[in-house]
Formats: C-alpha cells, sequence, structure tokens
C-alpha cells in the first residue's frame, strides 16, 4: 500500500489551514449573528424591510338601470426630478410640452430650476406623512418611484440644505390629472427623470346630473356629501398591505414578501334614481331657470308605491367633477334645497286639512260651506278668515280643493278643531324628519298646537306659519298617492359587493297610516278637478290621463312681512289619479319678476312643467291610464265596439 | 499501525471531499432554487402589475364611455350629425287594452276579407222586366 498523500506533516499543515479558516469563519459569524446582531439588524431592518399599503378601489355609484354616477379611475400628478435629467433628452422637453399642455417655458423654468433659495415655501421630502393618500397600483412602479406629496405644494424638497442654505428640489410637479393613456405617450419619450405618481381620482362621467343626491369625494379622498359621505363606509373598501423587503435601489424584492393582507375593493352601491328621468328633471329645471329665472327650483320625482325616488334635482345646482370651483359666495348651490330648506307649502297644504276632515268624518266632497264671509265665530271666538284671491261664494268640499279656497279651508280647519289638525299634519309627515339619506334633512317647523296663536287653525290650513321641506310635501301628497301611509322617501336601492353580488337591498318602508285608503281615494278623486275647467291648474292635464294635484302660491317672508312681489309657487301632484304611478314636485322660488302677471303663481310656472315632466316619463315609465278612453282606431276592433 | 492510520486519513481526506462537493451542490442547489423562486415572484409581481394596468385601462375606458354617453353629448352628436332623433313620446305609444291575440286575430281576418273583396269579380245580374 502507497505512503500516499497523508504524511505527518502534511496532515498537520492541512489540519491546521482548516482549522484556521473554519475558526477564523466561525469568529467572524459569532461576531455577526451575536456580537453586532442588534445594530445590523437595526440597519438591515430600516434600510430593507418595507411596507406596502394596497389602496382599495372606492365602489361604484350606479343608476337604478346600472348606469354608472360616480366611479374611481387613476390618475397621475405628473412631475420631474430636475437632478436626474440628462442634457440628451432637453430636445424632446418641446414634445414634452406639447403633450401635456404646459408652455415650453414654463417646462423649462421647472426643468432647470433644481435648488429652491432660503426662506421660499416647500416642504421635506422625507415628509412620510402626506394628507394625500398615495395608491400604489403597480407594485413595480410603486416600489421604484418616491412618493410624492401633498397636491397643494408643487415640489418635494430634499430635506438638509447644502452649504448655501438651498435646498435641493427632488421632485417638481407639472401636471395633475394626466390620464392613463396621456401617461403612456409620456413614457415613451423616455426622459428620465419625469414620471407620475397614481392617486385615485373619482370622476362622475354625468357632470353635474344628480350632483345633489351623489355628493363628491375631496381631493384627499375624504366623502365630503351626498351618497358619497352617507355610505362612505361600504364605498370606500378596507385598505390591504404587504410586508416585504426593498433592494438598495429602492425596488421591491417580491422573493422576500412576508406578510401580504390584500385590499378589499368598494361596495358598489346602486340608486332608485333614473338617469333619464333624472336628465329629464334637470332639462325642466334648466328649462325654469332661462324662463323664469328664479332664486332656486327643486323637483322631485318618485313612484308612490314604493317612496323610492326617481329623479331630484335642484336649480342652481354644481359639477362634482370641478366642486372646488364653485365661488365661495355661491357655495349654496351645493346644498340640496329639496331637503336641506324649508319654505310655507301654501294651498298644497289644504290636502292635510280636508284629508283630516274626511277622514274625522265631519265632511263629505258634496258639504257646503260659505266660503264669501270673513269672519267666523265658533264658540266663545271670533276667527278673522284670510282672504282669498277673488271673491268665492258656497263652496263644496271638492270645490274649495279644486277652486283652492283659503276660507274653506280655514273652515276645515276649524271643523277639525287645533289638535286634530296638528295630528293629521304630523301623520302626513310635517315638523319632523322622514329620514332621507342624504341633503341634511331638516325638521321643517310645525310648532305643537298648544303653542299656536288664537288664529293659527284658520291660518295653517292653507300652508302658512307652517315650514316644509320640498321633499315633506312632495311626500304628503305621496300619502294620498300611496293609498293613506306614509312612506319612508328612499334613494338607496341596493349594495352590492365586488364580485356584484347584492349584499343589502332597501324595500318600501312605512311610516305609518295617515289616512284610510278609503279617504285617500276620495282625496285622490277630489285633487282630479284642480286640473279640470274651473281648477287652478288645467295646465297641468295631461290628455288621456286622470291627474291630481294642488297648486300653491305662497308669499315669501321678508323683514318678517309677507311680500306681494316675492312668491314660491308650486304645483304637487301625481297621476293616474286611480292607479297613481308617479309623484312630482315642482317648486320655484322666487320668480315673479319674470311670471305672466308679475306675480309667481303655481299654475302659471310649476304647474307646466308638471305636465311637461309627465308626459315624458309616460312611455319611459310605461305609465298606463286606469281610465284612459279608447281611441277611434281601437273601438272599431273592440268587441261589442261601435264602428 | 502507520499504514492503518494514513488509510484512514486517506479516507477521511476522501469523505471529506465527497463531503464538500456534496454540500457544495447542496448549496448551489439551494442558491438556484432561491433564485427561482426569485424569478418566479419578480413573474407573478409583473404579471399583478400588469392585471393592475388592464384593470386601470378598463376603469378610464368605462369612465370615457359612460362620458361620451352623456344625455346632453348624446343630445348635441343628434343635433351635430343631423340624425333627427327624437324623444319618445305619447302620440306614437297605443295601449291596448284588450286580448293582443284576438286583436291581431281580428286584423289579420279583417285584411284577409278586404282582400278577398277585392279579388272577387263584380257581378251583376239583369233583371227582366215583364
Amino acid at each position: 500500500m502507497s505512503k500516499g498523500f497523508a504524511s505527518s506533516y502534511r496532515i498537520l499543515l492541512l489540519s491546521t489551514g482548516l482549522f484556521v479558516c473554519f475558526g477564523g469563519l466561525a469568529m467572524r459569524l459569532v461576531w455577526l449573528h451575536v456580537v453586532d446582531r442588534d445594530s445590523l439588524l437595526k440597519t438591515i431592518t430600516k434600510a430593507r424591510a418595507q411596507l406596502i399599503p394596497e389602496k382599495a378601489r372606492r365602489g361604484d355609484i350606479r343608476d337604478a338601470r346600472g348606469a354608472i354616477l360616480a366611479t374611481s379611475s387613476s390618475k397621475l400628478i405628473l412631475g420631474v426630478d430636475p437632478h436626474a435629467l440628462r442634457p440628451q433628452d432637453e430636445q424632446k422637453w418641446p414634445q414634452l410640452a406639447a403633450l401635456i399642455g404646459v408652455s415650453e417655458a414654463e417646462i423649462s423654468r421647472i426643468f432647470r430650476t433644481k435648488y429652491r433659495e432660503p426662506g421660499a415655501k416647500g416642504r421635506a421630502a422625507a415628509k412620510a406623512g402626506s394628507a394625500v393618500v398615495q395608491v400604489k397600483f403597480a407594485p413595480v412602479e410603486a416600489a421604484e418611484e418616491p412618493a410624492a406629496g401633498d397636491d397643494d405644494d408643487d415640489a418635494d424638497l430634499d430635506p438638509t440644505p447644502d452649504e448655501k442654505g438651498r435646498r435641493a428640489i427632488r421632485w417638481a410637479k407639472l401636471r395633475e390629472d394626466v390620464s392613463e393613456s396621456l401617461y403612456l405617450e409620456v413614457q415613451k419619450l423616455a426622459i428620465k427623470g419625469v414620471y407620475g405618481d397614481r392617486v385615485y381620482h373619482r370622476a362622475y362621467p354625468n357632470n353635474q346630473l344628480a350632483a345633489h343626491i351623489i355628493g363628491y369625494v375631496n381631493k384627499q379622498q375624504e366623502a365630503a356629501a351626498g351618497i358619497e359621505a352617507n355610505l362612505d363606509f361600504f364605498l370606500r373598501g378596507q385598505q390591504g398591505w404587504r410586508v416585504g423587503e426593498r433592494d438598495g435601489r429602492g425596488g421591491e424584492l417580491p422573493q422576500f414578501l412576508t406578510r401580504q393582507v390584500p385590499p378589499s375593493h368598494g361596495f358598489s352601491v346602486m340608486l332608485s334614481i333614473d338617469l333619464i328621468v333624472q336628465d329629464i328633471v334637470e332639462q325642466e329645471l334648466a328649462y325654469i331657470a332661462d324662463k323664469f329665472q328664479p332664486l332656486k327650483a327643486s323637483i322631485i320625482v318618485s313612484d308612490p308605491r314604493t317612496g323610492f325616488v326617481l329623479g331630484m334635482g335642484n336649480y342652481p345646482t354644481f359639477n362634482p367633477n370641478e366642486y372646488n370651483k364653485v365661488p365661495r359666495e355661491e357655495m349654496a348651490r351645493m346644498k340640496n334645497t329639496a331637503v336641506a330648506d324649508i319654505y310655507e307649502p301654501g294651498s298644497v297644504f289644504k290636502i292635510v286639512a280636508a284629508s283630516g276632515a274626511l277622514e274625522e268624518r265631519l265632511v263629505t266632497p258634496a258639504s257646503t260651506f260659505d266660503c264669501s264671509q270673513d269672519r267666523l265665530t265658533r264658540g266663545a271666538r271670533n276667527y278673522k278668515l284670510p282672504g282669498e284671491d277673488h271673491k268665492m261664494g258656497t263652496l263644496t268640499v271638492s270645490e274649495i280643493i279644486s277652486h283652492s279656497s283659503n276660507r274653506g279651508a280655514a273652515q276645515l280647519g276649524l271643523a277639525l278643531g287645533e289638535e286634530r289638525l296638528e295630528k293629521y299634519a304630523r301623520a302626513f309627515g310635517f315638523g319632523t324628519k322622514l329620514g332621507f339619506p342624504v341633503g341634511g334633512e331638516v325638521n321643517g317647523i310645525l310648532y305643537p298646537h298648544k303653542k299656536w296663536s288664537g288664529n293659527d287653525v284658520v291660518i295653517i290650513p292653507m300652508g302658512h306659519t307652517v315650514s316644509a321641506t320640498v321633499l315633506q310635501m312632495h311626500q304628503a301628497m305621496s300619502v294620498v298617492a300611496a293609498g293613506g301611509m306614509l312612506l319612508r322617501p328612499q334613494v338607496i336601492s341596493q349594495i352590492r359587493d365586488a364580485a356584484n353580488e347584492v349584499v343589502y337591498r332597501y324595500d318600501r318602508e312605512e311610516i305609518g297610516r295617515a289616512i284610510s285608503p278609503e279617504t285617500a281615494r276620495t282625496m285622490a278623486q277630489m285633487l282630479t278637478g284642480v286640473v279640470k275647467p274651473g281648477g287652478t291648474a288645467v295646465e297641468a292635464a295631461i290628455d288621456g290621463f286622470d291627474v291630481a294635484g294642488k297648486t300653491g302660491t305662497s308669499q315669501k317672508l321678508i323683514e318678517g312681512k309677507y311680500s306681494k312681489s316675492h312668491h314660491i309657487a308650486s304645483f304637487v301632484g301625481f297621476f293616474p289619479a286611480g292607479r297613481p304611478q308617479v309623484v312630482i314636485s315642482v317648486v320655484v322660488d322666487d320668480a315673479d319678476h319674470r311670471a305672466p302677471g308679475g306675480i309667481a303663481y303655481g299654475r302659471t310656472v310649476a304647474s307646466p312643467s308638471f305636465r311637461r315632466i309627465a308626459e315624458r316619463l309616460i312611455p319611459i315609465l310605461n305609465v298606463q291610464a286606469d281610465s284612459r278612453p279608447a281611441s277611434a282606431r281601437l273601438v272599431a276592433v273592440v268587441p261589442g265596439g261601435h264602428k | 499501525m502507520q499504514k492503518n492510520a494514513q488509510a484512514f486519513v486517506n479516507q477521511l481526506l476522501v469523505c471529506l471531499l465527497v463531503t464538500m462537493t456534496f454540500g457544495g451542490s447542496i448549496g448551489l442547489g439551494t442558491v438556484w432554487v432561491r433564485h427561482q423562486n426569485s424569478l418566479t415572484a419578480k413573474a407573478n409581481r409583473d404579471l399583478a402589475a400588469r392585471i393592475a394596468e388592464t384593470e386601470r385601462r378598463s376603469d378610464e375606458m368605462t369612465t370615457l364611455i359612460q362620458s361620451e354617453q352623456r344625455p346632453d353629448i348624446l343630445r348635441r352628436r343628434n343635433t351635430e350629425m343631423r340624425l333627427g332623433l327624437v324623444p319618445m313620446n305619447e302620440v306614437d305609444v297605443i295601449h291596448v287594452a284588450e286580448n293582443v291575440t284576438d286583436r291581431l286575430v281580428e286584423r289579420a281576418n279583417r285584411e284577409l276579407s278586404n282582400t278577398d273583396r277585392a279579388r272577387t269579380p263584380f257581378v251583376s245580374f239583369k233583371l227582366a222586366q215583364r
């Protein structure tokens, strides 16, 4: 056997060498893992570990037919790091300027300004807690791009000033609201140092349509008004996050991802608003604004069988895409006046006293009242009855409604008495919030009858000294249309999850019964007289359909006195009267200066709008006349019909 | 005795070399697997980025389409393109109250009888006068 490689000397040498190598290695390992462990871990954790938030996509708001009313899309804030620019890219600057719509001079100024002088406005790049929520859509880009910040400011500055006290500009804003397609074009120019930061942008594709219902999300991504604010909990979703590591250039190392919680995207909300109906409403409002130039106007369209609102609009209005461009002195445009403002409903309120008197069996539609007398004695009290627009004689209850007699209504109020008048007013929804989810609904004013002054019982039935929102008046008329039941006005129909499954469905909700179905039917029948010849609103009549409704012309209270030159004109009605499918309210505030005769009556200002809206809704909502007279063509083929 | 020791050391060295080769292979294998993991993770991340990109473009396009379908824009296009489209109105809507089948049958029969009447030659008789 050969001696081989192993000799005592070589064995010793090899062993020593191996021992020294392994010993050194072991020492170094012990040093790194035991002695320096804490400081090294601290450095590594600080340098490599990162938590990346994953913003949830805010859910859509859709109309009853599924059309998008509000959605989220990504936009980019385009900026530049002036220090990263290369001289060879300078020839591309004009192309970039043309692409993003900024002048070449401005681009050149931003690109060449590399430092912010001491005392100038700016913010530190290291400031992490920015007001704007940054969205990291694409992990690659998101992890590699530095964070942008508050877009109130236009630059990120180096936190450490140089020896001259200047601070280096690390990022300067070029343009906001850059679309994905435009950003793609910018990227194709390949100008080093020009990049965008993605943020979620809330878009309202239909501009001002239903703006007061939808509301808006502000630049800080906070829901500020409307459905956006009311259902923010469902819409906003749940932010996700992931913990991982980044390399020396800040790029994410996905292989070292340790924990990940995916974002839960926001739920979608489906409204009862129908975009087509809403468009009709807003077209009519635009027409009213153009023709009468009123102070404000509101229109509501709803389904009396369910209480769901199909359209609600106000003039003036605003565009939620440009909410920040509304001048400070015109902020009232953003208020949903149909639910947040109150007015004296005037004669429309007569339906309360008439319904109450009928319900209590105090009168029948044929009962008569002398409406010519201006004073009336009941017991020990003598009441001064309100004036009439024109002289009235003895009228039946039906005629009191159709002719809109103030003295007739006053006598119905007297017949009811204060306590029952208040009871019925409250049963019709006055003096309390109806639970409408958006717009900052107010109570309206209806004092307890014990606080009424002596003559209130004859004034309140004609809609004075009581104040209501347009929605309350609308809902009171809906009581008659809905067979005597006061329903909660609703605008949210469904909530759907990210997979489009319905997670919550809103249904018809009854607040309480105001009057019996029989009384409601009688009232509906009486209200059809308003649009018939001799009534106060023949302008609201629709050929082939029985329309029930009531006009209102209330004087505005200006400096404590009822004005004779400022009125609120209204018409609230429904059709078909026998089988109501649509309730429409039109309320126009202060249109006197452009109204015929200088006074804005409900008949001349609001009733025509009612008819125009109703006629357009018939084919859209497939409204069927319950007592529609058959046309000549049809009579000929009906069995038993006459040729 | 010395031979045995040398043989043992030789075996030890061979074993050491084999162990180092084996260990190295394991190490290289581990590195390769980790590299593959890294590549897969990066590919996944790129795919996620592409999906996010597609979703973003989809959202943008949806918003654009919805904006273009805005009622006022459609009305403007109708005017600009002279399409002559008009909103639905009640005039053209006929509400049929009776049974539709009967109505169609009657109309068909009526048309049939009208056609038969048109095809039937006109026959006249001259009565003799006595």
